[in-house]
């Protein structure tokens, strides 16, 4: 190497190493800018961090809000659902979704085993609905139906059957609805079991509508299906016959062979009117002894009554539990529906005018009446009869006619009975048919009341005129059974300053036909007080000796059909002396009544007979003829001259 | 232009022809920078083309030779920087195909001002692929020595040819690589 290629080298070199300063001056000068720079980045980074550390831990917070929110709202709704299910659950129920596009039914709730339906998802509703009742199927589609197209809710009782195979009452109930992310139309709704209560509801109504006796329908059920059978008669325009059956004298029966034989008697005759099962719609049992049958519309009248007839045949002769055979009379009363009443009143009371018709020859057995035009133009008279009644007893148009009696040993009048009347009552009526209607009616009470009321008037007259003489009233059994009587003429004795001796209580037989018992403690009650009691008409109903001698009274008082019959040699003077001689013995006095003739008189006293009243004497007259007869004021003996001009 | 490619260049002709024509050729080119480089530092890329061009005067080797040279002696350099970035690759041809989707994306999220060249690869079969190099700068014969470089590397060897396309404004040459 030559001197000037060494200097050139090193010419190079001390240059390479000033370029090398200057190149490290401009890479310090880099480095420092790049530190600065990335100083500058890192401390932004920083920020960023810290920037970036705080959104995370407001998002970390936010995050865990809304789980936490979640987990709330999550446990909320599984307490809900457990809620809800218990609840499914304690009320044996189930929920279900019934998919309109599907056709499927999803069911859920514990109970679903109720159904007989496994825990699956949904099922086609057709499979569903094979397990509904076939009595029950066609409602539940056509609910389902309206629910559908009218968005009607869904109520309704039905039988499903359950896993063991029965059926079993379920409610339904469901609304329109829609679900799931795409808002599919379905129907929505529960299902509970109510198969005990829906079988106790029909255990009551089965109690409540039927005899528990007979397991007949009774009245209240009976009217209920006469009104649908009406509806549906009038619809079709054809009738029916209605056959009203009452047992003669059943109260016979049961004192006689006692309630647990009655009753059995009754079952059996319910039975029997089962057995015409083909021919009638209904039977029902409307009262101790009354039973309605209505024959089917395809049933004529006349068949109606042949069949009545069999009827009344088949029970001539009924076996007893006792092992006694016994015939039973039944006395049955026929109207057509609605030709002899166009409503269930109209027809019963049709078919009780023929019972009544009928029961006027009960004496001589079975009868079976259809109701006629006869019938019907006497119950209108009756029915007239009441309703002239009703506006008598509010107008007080009564009055009293008053029949002198006549003392046989004094031959003076000693009192009088006073008899009803009406002034102004309809000329075609007669006063006995009037008291029998006021009977029938219950309207006896209030004409009774009037009567003891005017009674009570004329007899304080008769005290305020110092005429000592008693006046007798009729008071009828009703009366015994519904009012108080003792008090009503206790009232009136205190009301009139009255002696009580002066007032006789005329009672009919018929009054045996109530409890013995309460009659006689009633009477007693009356005797007590110094009224006097007298038994009406003695002989002409359930005449007993023995219950007369039961009773505290005073008199008898012959009727006068035994009386018309005296002093003619008949069988009728016999048995008029006998009641005379057995009254004696019991130390009653004995009126006759009706006594016309002077044949009868001559006979009576006689026969020793205490008191005669009648038309020989006197008729009844008004209470100013009464006083004006000279015998009955004064008290003396009769002139023995009677208003027939006959001299006794 | 990167500093790494002044210092190897200068480093290249000390190497290779002595501190005498490394002088001479600083001396002959008024270079702005003064020819004081730092691998960190930043260029302007006419500065090598005015050393290159001054190199062919002195040593009468052409401009792009004297690239494909310099291509040949910066791979391994890069190399070493692209092994520090644990980027590996099985060999030339994978390496070059993952030049523009992975090497590049690379440096430019190291200099992010660093103005690269695009490579378009057509993958002809398993061993060869044409490269469309396009570029503002005519430096195709580099990338001609790097691809060399690149088969030495990895003792492959390769046929590379190039087509060139160049346009007014553009630089665009079809360089294709076949490894056999």
């Amino acid at each position: 190497m030559t001197q000037s290629s060494i200097e050139i080298e090193l010419g190079y070199l001390r240059k390479k190493i000033g370029r090398e300063k200057d190149a490290r001056m401009q890479a310090e000068v880099l480095l420092e800018r790049k530190s600065t720079e990335l100083f500058g980045i890192n401390q932004r980074l920083l920020e960023a961090n810290q920037n970036l550390d705080v959104i995370v831990a407001r998002r970390t917070q936010a995050l865990k809000t809304s789980t936490k929110r979640v987990e709330l709202t999550t446990d909320e709704l599984q307490n809900t659902v457990n809620r809800l299910n218990l609840v499914l659950d304690i009320a044996n129920a189930v929920t279900w979704l019934f998919d309109v596009r599907n056709q499927t039914m999803d069911i859920a709730g514990k109970s679903q085993s109720l159904l007989g339906i496994e825990p699956t998802k949904a099922i086609p509703a057709d499979d569903l609905l094979l397990r509904i009742h076939t009595d029950d199927k066609k409602e539940l589609i056509e609910e389902l139906n309206l629910t559908l197209k009218k968005g009607k809710a869904i109520n309704i009782r039905c039988r499903i059957m359950s896993r063991c195979g029965s059926f079993r009452w379920f409610l339904i109930n469901g609304e329109l609805s829609s679900f799931g992310a795409k808002s599919s139309l379905c129907v929505i709704g529960s299902c509970i079991e109510m198969h005990e209560q829906v079988e106790r509801e029909r255990e009551i109504w089965r109690v409540a509508n039927h005899d528990v006796l007979t397991g007949l329908p009774n009245r209240n059920h009976f009217e209920s299906q006469f009104a649908v059978l009406a509806s549906e008669s009038l619809a079709s325009g054809e009738g029916f016959t209605a056959a009203l059956v009452d047992i003669n004298d059943f109260t016979q029966i049961n004192d006689t062979y006692g309630y647990r034989i009655g009753d059995g008697v009754l079952r059996d005759f319910a039975d029997v009117l089962r057995g015409y099962s083909e021919h009638t719609s209904h039977v029902a049992r409307l009262s101790g002894d009354e039973y309605i049958i209505i024959f089917k519309s395809n049933v004529a009248t006349w068949s109606a009554h042949e069949l009545c007839q069999k009827l009344i045949d088949s029970c001539a002769t009924m076996s007893l539990q006792n092992g006694e055979r016994l015939g039973l009379s039944l006395t049955m009363g026929l109207a057509v529906f609605p030709k002899d009443g166009g409503s269930l009143d109209d027809l019963m009371q049709s078919v009780y005018s023929a019972v009544q018709v009928g029961k006027q020859k009960k004496h001589i057995g079975s009868s079976c009446v259809l109701y006629n035009a006869a019938i019907e133009r006497e119950r209108f008279r009756e029915k007239d009869i009441r309703n002239a009644l009703k506006l008598a007893i509010e107008k007080q148009s009564f009055d009293l006619a008053f029949q002198p009696v006549m003392c046989n040993e004094s031959k003076c009048f000693v009192g009088c009975e006073a008899l009803f009347r009406w002034p102004d009552m309809d000329p075609q009526w007669n006063i006995q048919e009037v008291i029998d209607v006021a009977e029938n009616s219950g309207l006896i009470l209030d004409v009774g009341e009037q009567v003891i009321a005017m009674a009570f008037a004329k007899l304080s007259r008769l005290s305020e005129m110092g005429v000592k003489k008693w006046v007798a009233i009729n008071v009828s059994p009703l009366q015994f059974q519904f009012q108080d009587v003792p008090q009503l003429i206790s009232k009136a004795l205190v009301k009139h300053n009255v002696d009580p001796s002066m007032l006789v209580v005329e009672v009919t037989e018929n009054i045996f036909l109530e409890n013995i018992t309460r009659i006689a403690a009633v009477l007693s009650q009356l005797t007590k007080m110094g009224v006097r009691v007298a038994i009406d008409d003695f002989g002409s109903g359930y005449s007993s000796l023995r219950y007369v001698q039961m009773l505290p009274i005073d008199k008898i008082k012959i009727d006068k059909a035994f009386i018309d019959n005296v002093g003619s040699g008949t069988e009728s003077q016999g048995i008029v002396q006998a009641v005379i001689n057995m009254s004696h013995s019991m130390g009653y006095k004995v009126v006759a009544e009706g006594v016309e003739t002077q044949e009868q008189l001559t006979a009576l006293q006689s026969m020793g007979c205490d008191y005669i009243q009648g038309y020989f004497f006197s008729k009844p007259v008004s209470f100013d003829e009464l006083i004006k007869l000279d015998d009955f004021s004064k008290g003396s003996p009769l002139v023995l001259k009677t208003h027939l001009g006959r001299t006794l | 232009m990167k500093g790494i490619i002044f210092t190897e260049f200068i480093e290249l002709v000390e190497t290779t022809y002595g501190f005498s024509i490394a002088a001479a050729l600083l001396d002959g080119c008024d270079l702005p920078s003064g020819g004081a480089y730092t691998a960190v530092g930043t260029y302007d890329h006419q500065e090598v083309l005015t050393l290159v061009g001054q190199l062919q005067k002195l040593t009468g080797t052409p401009a792009s030779d004297l690239l494909e040279a310099y291509g040949l002696f910066l791979f391994p350099k890069l190399a070493a920087q692209m092994e520090s970035m644990s980027l590996k690759f099985d060999g030339a041809i994978d390496l070059l195909c993952s030049l523009e989707t992975i090497i590049h994306k690379e440096v430019l999220k190291l200099y992010p001002d660093a103005e690269l060249p695009s490579f378009n690869i057509q993958n002809i079969n398993s061993k060869e692929i044409v490269m469309e190099y396009r570029s503002c700068r005519p430096f195709a014969h580099l990338a001609k020595g790097l691809i060399d470089g690149c088969g030495e590397y990895y003792q492959q060897t390769l046929s590379v040819s190039m087509k060139h396309l160049n346009t007014k404004t553009e630089f665009h040459t079809l360089i294709s690589v076949r490894q056999s």
